[in-house]
């Protein structure tokens, strides 16, 4: 299957602690569903036999045997890198605040800004790319959408 | 089986100018992301599909199966020339195709690639489309308990084989099912996780989700993770016709290595969850034998073991279908984004399809015969412009790549909520691959969840809440104690 986790994936290796680790988290996830967030966002009903609570306290009754089971047979390969996930978090939260831009002011001023942004965390520094990712990318894809598709962007 | 007549009205319906154009279009692209390290056809297929809105649902779905043949070829390109697979499937090409393309062949081997390519894909179509109308009629007999079974069943078998562990697949698939129950109850219409958003009343935008957990991930991943490899330097071409092409000899030579890698890739990509990597590998590892006198040994250039790895991985496309428009369960993750390209086009794949838009589906393989002929010609011509794009620079490719996705997400889903819910997705798919728990599994689980529950519900009703009474559907009870027998021995193997 072509599942897109390719070169990076191959430092990823079996760890113990790490897999017990997640396991734990997928239990306390399950808990926290089943005891906190089921009761808040799913209205119960008493009667029938598919209730709308019937689901997803199924998955959460299920999550919670599989984080349960990870604890006690931990296998498979984790890859956590502190640096990556730090670096991941921010472009993460640079497109959010792109989106919340996008919201204000409009497609063609914030998005010039999260390409420019994402070809600097590339270590871009020549002048002409940098001004073809960041002013030609969003005008063409503009250009695509808008006039030719006739679709509005924000 | 629909009449004669439908079909080759379906046929017809593909044979147009316009939906030829749209293939040729597909297949270009598909070749071209293939080409591109990081990119490849999954990410362009999430990427593309809300730009098809605007086109009939044959056009775009041909587009789109076009531009997953491109790619699978296109995968094999990097792979020969820089030793860097573009895409997972063709990392297999890389072991007789990058020897044969360092000692001066680069484009014998990217050639001998597209042929065992198209070859493969050409028998594995033939099949679905011989297979996929029987299986169908015989879905059409199941009542909801035996769905419901066999859903269970393709839950276990896919957990089970994809990623490395599978209590960790399991708890994907419980992920994706609790994502799916993301809107109103289907039978109080109340609403579920909604935290207030009207938004949710409707469940997670499919194609937000997808989009978010294939493509944006993968961008994150890759600019998160770039500057860690320097890119390689290509083979040169040595300027003789032997080494720039592929004799009818040489090809006729390797039919039985095609055949056999062909046979092996229908028979994987049929069943859900066994990728075309492994089937690129047990391919190879057929093949593989003692060189003859004057042969290339494998590992070291033979045609062979080109052959071997291009015509199986290339076949599993086809037979994905199988599953999809047999019982209405994707094999792979590129089937599953099938399902939303139908969906948005307002249709529901599955067995009723051959009886509700028979056309639609015999224009789909008219369009997928016709997008294996165009991957041939393209890939001829263009096969000089493809080893361009494999240098082109990450900062171009990746920013622009994002910036599709906001803008295909917010067209499909209507606003920028469907962007956040992209972006939230990436998230999740980000911290999900980190603890090794396989994205596939979970997408799968989901894009199937609201038929689990439908048919869940339906189940429970007909059996009157009483799991005794499955003694009377004895075809449910086989495929239930299958799923619990299969699972105890994977988790056994493991």
């Amino acid at each position: 299957m072509s599942e897109p986790s390719l070169a990076s994936e191959r430092n990823a290796g079996p760890s113990r602690t790490g897999n017990r680790l997640v396991g734990a988290a997928v239990l306390a996830g399950a808990l926290a569903l089943w005891f906190w967030l089921i009761p808040w966002q799913v209205d119960a009903a008493d009667t029938g036999f598919m209730r709308p609570q019937t689901l997803p306290q199924t998955c959460a009754a299920g999550l919670g045997i599989g984080g349960l089971l990870l604890i006690a047979f931990p296998a498979g390969a984790t890859r956590f890198d502190a640096r990556r996930t730090l670096k991941s978090a921010c472009l993460l939260g640079a497109a959010l605040i792109t989106v919340w831009t996008m919201a204000h002011l409009g497609f063609l001023w914030a998005a010039p800004l999260l390409s420019a942004i994402l070809a600097l965390s590339l270590r871009e520094r020549r002048w002409p790319w940098l001004a073809a990712t960041a002013i030609g990318l969003p005008l063409a894809i503009w250009l695509i959408v808008e006039p030719l598709l006739g679709r509005s962007l924000p | 089986m629909p009449p004669i007549d439908v079909i080759l009205a379906g046929f017809a319906d593909a044979f147009t100018l316009v939906n030829l154009a749209f293939v040729i279009f597909g297949v270009a692209i598909g070749q071209l992301v293939g080409a591109i390290p990081g990119i490849g056809p999954v990410m362009a297929m999430a990427i593309a599909i809300p730009f098809t809105f605007t086109l009939s649902p044959l056009v775009a779905i041909s587009f789109l199966v076009g531009i997953n043949k491109g790619g699978l070829f296109g995968g094999a390109i990097p792979a020969v020339l820089i030793n860097t697979p573009g895409t997972p499937d063709a990392a297999a090409t890389a072991t007789d195709g990058f020897p044969l393309a360092a000692r001066g062949k680069p484009r014998k081997a990217t050639k001998m690639a597209l042929y065992a390519s198209v070859t493969g894909d050409t028998f594995s179509d033939l099949v679905l489309i011989a297979a996929s109308a029987p299986i169908a009629v015989l879905a059409l007999k199941l009542g909801p308990v035996e769905v419901c079974a066999l859903m269970i069943l393709a839950f276990a078998v896919i957990a089970g084989l994809v990623g490395d562990s599978l209590i960790k697949g399991l708890i994907a698939a419980f992920l994706g099912l609790l994502l799916s129950t993301v809107r109103l109850d289907p039978e109080r219409f109340s609403p579920r996780f909604d935290f207030g958003y009207f938004q949710l009343y409707d469940g997670l935008n499919l194609v937000a989700v997808a989009v978010g957990m294939l493509a944006v991930a993968e961008i994150i991943r890759r600019i998160a993770g770039a500057g860690s490899t320097p890119a390689p330097a290509a083979a040169p071409q040595i300027d003789t016709r032997e080494a720039k092409s592929v004799s009818w000899a040489e090809y006729w030579s390797c039919r039985w290595t095609m055949l056999r890698g062909a046979l092996i890739g229908t028979a994987l990509g049929a069943l859900p969850g066994i990728g075309s990597t492994a089937a690129a590998y047990i391919s190879y590892a057929s093949a593989k034998r003692k060189p003859g006198k004057g042969e290339v040994p494998f590992g070291e250039g033979n045609l062979n073991g080109i052959a071997a790895t291009e015509s199986a991985n290339s076949a599993v496309m086809g037979a994905n279908l199988i599953p999809l428009l047999g019982i209405g369960i994707p094999g792979s993750i590129s089937a599953a984004l099938l399902i939303s390209a139908f969906v948005i086009h307002g249709i529901q794949p599955g067995p009723l399809l051959f009886r509700t838009q028979a056309e639609l589906i015999y224009g789909l393989f008219g369009a997928m015969l016709m997008a294996n002929l165009c991957n041939l010609l393209v890939g001829h011509v263009s096969l000089r412009a493809w080893t361009f794009a494999v240098k082109a620079p990450a900062s171009l490719i990746f920013p622009g790549a994002m910036i599709f996705c906001i803008a295909g997400v917010y067209l499909s889903s209507g606003g920028l909520f469907g962007v956040v819910i992209m972006l939230l997705s990436a998230a999740l798919s980000l911290v999900l691959t980190s603890a090794g728990i396989p994205v596939v599994v979970l997408l799968i689980a989901f894009f199937l969840g609201r038929r689990f529950e439908t048919t869940l519900s339906q189940s429970l009703t007909i059996l009157n809440g009483d799991p005794l009474l499955l003694a009377d559907h004895p075809i449910a009870l086989v495929l239930l104690l299958l799923s619990a027998a299969l699972a105890v021995w994977m988790a056994w193997r493991r």
